[in-house]
């Protein structure tokens, strides 16, 4: 498959009043048209900051330092701002965490679907609410004809987080975005809003990064996985090898910690401790104070990133020859 | 429908909370030393101590107290002027027999109106593009001294300013008359003066409104959309963070209606504020409790106008 999107050695800081907090140091990863790739850690771990840096929508006080994302041939990080505004929700687009801030709260929401289209200039202004119509249609909005001149306030949260799927959608983007969509929602429509972003994908054809702190969820319905630790790469994997065999000891741990209904009793094992400060961070791998395999050479030496086999990216010291031994 | 109940009912409490009002209004003028007799008495006789005789002196002020009903209990004086005040019917003042409070109101209401209008449309003219461009441009040097100006327009009193105007624009320069209210060019200054403080707070407030809205993930949504700065700001940010803003100004514009005094003395203004202070320096209750009524009036129908402008501006308001 064609690649779509190539970062190299991104590094993403904030300055703080304690410091400058390394969010995101030096990540590198790649997406194929039409792949679906997900994004995994905890809260804090430079997920959202990875790709948000892409569109260069950080807040005023962080900024890349370093790296390149190319993006079907251009240097997302080198646009111009006129340039980096053009591909945002036309070539890459975001649905972000939660439905019930990220709506204008007093503009009707087919005006908000048909905002990028007219911003872009896809369309007229005739054929973008038509439109506006139509996607509200697609992502299952019941009596859309008419709920599509309505207001957020009138509509339930899954409901919100549809239509922030729909102008997501409205310019045929290349690649969308999904920052933790279902986190804000209701349990009981999770499952449906997943079930139409993997809808929606088949129907735009578009690649899709899910950003997201569920494992399990990740596993489901990605292609690739990323675990993100503090601010790096701790493993990257195609889904299938990465179910069969996750290598590092944070990957391990993520997926002991999820809840199983079938599995046995005391198998449910969180990991010890806190994500790290990003100010100052631990020395050598910045898991080994969590890690239950933490040897002298965790403390001492960052671990490199490396491919273990094909596709198969990981940063631990007690990986060898593809197996991890501790 | 649900708009002309909700404001019927808004009148019958505004109803209410004026009764109450001039209730407590009596009440404290009842418990305030010092009356009307001593201090007219005082002054119509230019000062010098009064020539009637202790059985004369009975007679008028007895005479004076049937004239204008304070012969009955204080429960009885109360009841008597709300009858009449709700349909503007005030009587007349002490320090005026001749002519009923309305009328005096009414020569003098237009007077205070336009200046009041005039200054909070100048206020808002300003005010509003300033607190802005202090938002947009926050933390650099234009948002520092937009904002020193406006703390010092909410801190130097209204009158002071004037003086130094006056002092400039008439006295040095020449090119402004020192008082009246005929011409336009009589009316620069002191619709300036009026404006600054209400300018100052609009200013101030926009500024925070407007930086609270650009912290909002609408905002960011807007700009992951593909907006200019220029759109998100001018359809996102804008009349959301204006929506506050009607909160403070129309309670600012009521009370401009009657809080000109000190301008309208130093201009020479022939409006409403004149007349309100001379009736609590000279004991003047009719008119006292008169202009206690009209501020509490003004100051509540302005809140009413700007909740019903309120569900005009903001879909999510809906009056039951």
């Amino acid at each position: 498959m064609a690649e779509l999107l190539r970062v190299n050695n991104l590094k993403t800081y904030f300055d703080r009043y304690d410091g400058v907090v390394k969010a995101v140091d030096g990540i590198s990863y790649k997406l194929d048209y039409g792949e679906t790739l997900a994004i995994v850690g905890e809260s804090g771990s430079g997920k959202t900051v990875s790709v948000l840096s892409l569109l260069r929508l950080i807040k005023r006080n962080g900024r890349v330092v370093d790296g390149e994302a190319i993006f079907e041939g251009k240097d997302l990080l080198k646009l111009s701002k006129e340039e980096i505004r053009q591909i945002r929700g036309k070539d890459i687009s975001i649905v972000f965490q939660d439905p019930m801030t990220s709506l204008n709260p007093i503009m009707r929401v087919g005006m908000q679907i048909m905002e990028p289209i007219l911003w872009h200039r896809v369309m007229s202004d005739k054929e973008a609410r038509d439109r506006a119509v139509e996607l509200l249609r697609l992502v299952g909005i019941p009596e859309y004809k008419t709920r599509v001149w309505d207001y957020p306030f009138q509509f339930s949260g899954g409901m919100r987080q549809r239509v922030m799927i729909a102008i997501a959608l409205a310019c045929n983007p290349k690649l969308v975005i999904a920052d933790e969509p279902t986190t804000a929602l209701d349990v009981t429509v999770r499952a449906q809003i997943l079930n139409l972003l993997s809808d929606m994908k088949e129907e735009f054809k578009t690649s899709v990064i899910l950003i997201t702190h569920d494992i399990t969820l990740a596993m489901n319905f990605a292609d690739t996985i990323m675990v993100m630790y503090a601010g790096k790469i701790a493993e990257y994997s195609p889904v299938e090898r990465f179910i069969r065999n996750p290598l590092h000891p944070y990957s391990q741990g993520l997926i002991s910690s999820t809840l199983d209904i079938k599995a046995k009793e005391g198998s449910l094992r969180p990991i010890p401790g806190n994500p790290p400060s990003l100010v100052s961070p631990p020395s050598g791998c910045r898991f080994h104070p969590r890690c239950v395999y933490a040897q002298d050479i965790c403390r001492e030496q960052e671990p490199e990133y490396k491919e273990v086999e094909d596709g198969h990216y990981v940063a631990c010291h007690l990986v060898k020859g593809g197996k991890f031994n501790a | 429908m649900g708009l002309v109940r909700y404001i019927l009912r808004r009148l019958f409490t505004i109803f209410v909370s004026i009764v109450v009002v001039i209730i407590i209004t009596y009440i404290l003028m009842w418990l305030a030393p010092g009356e009307f007799f001593n201090i007219a008495q005082f002054q119509a006789s230019g000062g010098r101590v009064a020539t009637l005789t202790p059985e004369q002196l009975q007679v008028l002020i007895k005479g004076f107290e049937e004239k204008y009903g304070l012969n009955v209990p204080l429960w009885k004086q109360i009841l008597n002027y709300l009858k009449d005040a709700f349909r503007f019917k005030f009587g007349p003042s002490f320090s005026n027999p001749n002519e009923p409070i309305e009328v005096q109101i009414a020569r003098r209401f237009p007077v205070t109106f336009t200046l009041a209008i005039l200054s909070m449309a100048l206020a808002v003219i300003v005010g509003i593009p300033l607190g802005v461009i202090a938002a947009l441009k926050r933390n650099t040097w234009v948002d520092y001294i937009t904002m020193f100006f406006s703390m010092a327009g909410s801190i130097i009193p209204a009158y002071t300013i004037g003086v130094i105007m006056v002092l400039i624009f008439s006295v040095w320069l020449r090119v402004l008359p020192t008082s009246g209210w005929e011409t336009p060019k009589q009316m620069i200054m002191p619709v300036i003066c009026v404006a600054l403080g209400p300018m100052a707070v609009i200013a101030r407030f926009m500024r925070s409104s407007l930086l609270d809205v650009l912290n909002q993930d609408y905002i960011r949504t807007a700009y992951a959309k593909g907006g200019t700065d220029r759109a998100v700001i001018m359809r996102h940010a804008l009349r959301n963070s204006l929506i506050p803003i009607v909160t403070i100004i129309g309670p600012q514009l009521a009370f401009l209606f009657t809080g000109t005094v000190w301008i309208e003395n130093l201009f020479r203004v022939p409006g409403l504020g004149q007349l309100f202070v001379n009736a609590a320096s000279m004991r003047d209750y009719p008119l006292l409790v008169t202009s206690t009524f009209i501020l509490s009036l003004s100051v509540m129908l302005m809140n009413l106008l700007v909740d019903v402008i309120y569900a005009f501006l903001d879909p999510r308001i809906k009056y039951e």
